[in-house]
């Protein structure tokens, strides 16, 4: 099993949020791998040192009320320690945060992006990433046909730091385009293409800020479809990949 | 039983771990930190996060490994700096 592509599911694995196999697996690779077993160990004493620092959020007795009576019973999970207080003082943060700029500033770009955010993600998560296999982009390209109803062109990576790892579909707001996954240093880049035509909504590329994201992320329109770069690598590396599209297409 | 290895400085000790990690929860962007104490702290589900935050789970991901990650950092950061304070002071010490 190699090692990093387990780092990415790592916190997963801590929250108890991984399919029950995966769990199995994951188990029996911690207790025969010292680095990941060192790293979840570490996790876990994080996650708990963050409990008890939660228990210092202490609402007041009405707010306790009204969050009681707006939650349901939840079933408690393999690292509960029973925190009856803490569910509703850690819902202090999370209404003030409601109430006050979360939902009032989420913009129909930035939901759209964060849509992106989520696929780019949880196909990293995945234990198949990708389901066409190739460095070759005359390979991964033709893989495409027949399944998106548009054509686009791959870059050429000769002499540059990046790497094709391989493709798979993806949707967005039911809309099938393309998701291609590259590798630079380790840090993997996708790269989405769809129709400009068939998003629901124009995108407002100014607003698309990197503070507003986790990644670092660029978008633009050409030829009548959208392209998004998507990654944790350096906001240079995506420029890099995101001009190699440009001149490609 | 846990309690009875506690005593006055271990007691401190937690404390004061406990607020270096308030801190630094404190100074994580507001859609981390909520997605943080969610999890970690009332242990919902990824689910659960996602639908009261009315986000899909996927951004619950990306933004708890995020949350995660600064905490880490800031954490680091912060006891580098305290060794370099402590190392400081001694310093200023073996030079009286």
């Amino acid at each position: 099993m190699v090692c990093e592509s387990w780092k990415e599911k790592l916190d997963a694995y801590i929250d108890g949020e991984l399919p029950e196999a995966d769990m199995r697996t994951f188990d029996a690779h911690v207790r025969s791998c010292h680095p990941c077993s060192a790293d979840a160990l570490a996790r876990v004493q994080m996650k708990r040192t963050i409990q008890v620092a939660g228990r210092r959020f202490t609402p007041s007795a009405e707010f306790r009320r009204r969050v009681q009576l707006s939650i349901a019973p939840k079933p408690r999970r393999s690292f509960g320690l029973g925190w009856m207080f803490a569910v509703a003082a850690a819902l202090i943060l999370v209404v003030g945060a409601v109430t006050s700029t979360y939902v009032g500033t989420r913009s129909g770009s930035g939901q759209f992006v964060s849509e992106i955010a989520d696929l780019h993600v949880a196909t990293l998560a995945s234990s198949s990433p990708v389901d066409v296999i190739s460095t070759d982009r005359h390979t991964v390209k033709p893989w495409f046909q027949g399944k998106i109803p548009f054509a686009f062109n791959l870059p050429e990576l000769q002499n540059s730091e990046f790497s094709l790892l391989g493709g798979r579909m993806a949707y967005l707001d039911q809309t099938p385009g393309a998701h291609l996954i590259y590798d630079v240093r380790k840090h993997h880049i996708s790269v989405f293409v769809f129709q400009e035509r068939s998003l629901p909504a124009k995108l407002n590329e100014n607003s698309l800020s990197p503070k507003q994201l986790s990644f670092n992320l660029e978008t633009w329109s050409q030829g009548g479809l959208r392209y998004f770069v998507i990654g944790d690598a350096s906001p240079g590396d995506i420029d890099s990949l995101a001009k190699l599209f440009k001149a490609a297409s | 039983m846990p309690v009875e290895n506690e005593t006055p400085e271990t007691i401190l000790m937690n404390r004061s771990n406990s607020e270096l990690v308030l801190s630094a929860i404190d100074d994580l962007p507001m859609h981390h930190r909520e997605s943080l104490l969610l999890c970690d702290v009332e242990e919902m589900s990824y689910q659960e996060i996602a639908e009261t935050l009315s986000i899909p789970v996927g951004t619950v991901m990306s933004r708890l490994s995020r949350a995660r990650s600064m905490l880490r950092d800031h954490l680091g950061r912060k006891l580098q700096g305290d060794e370099v304070v402590k190392e400081g002071k001694r310093g200023t010490n073996y030079g009286l």
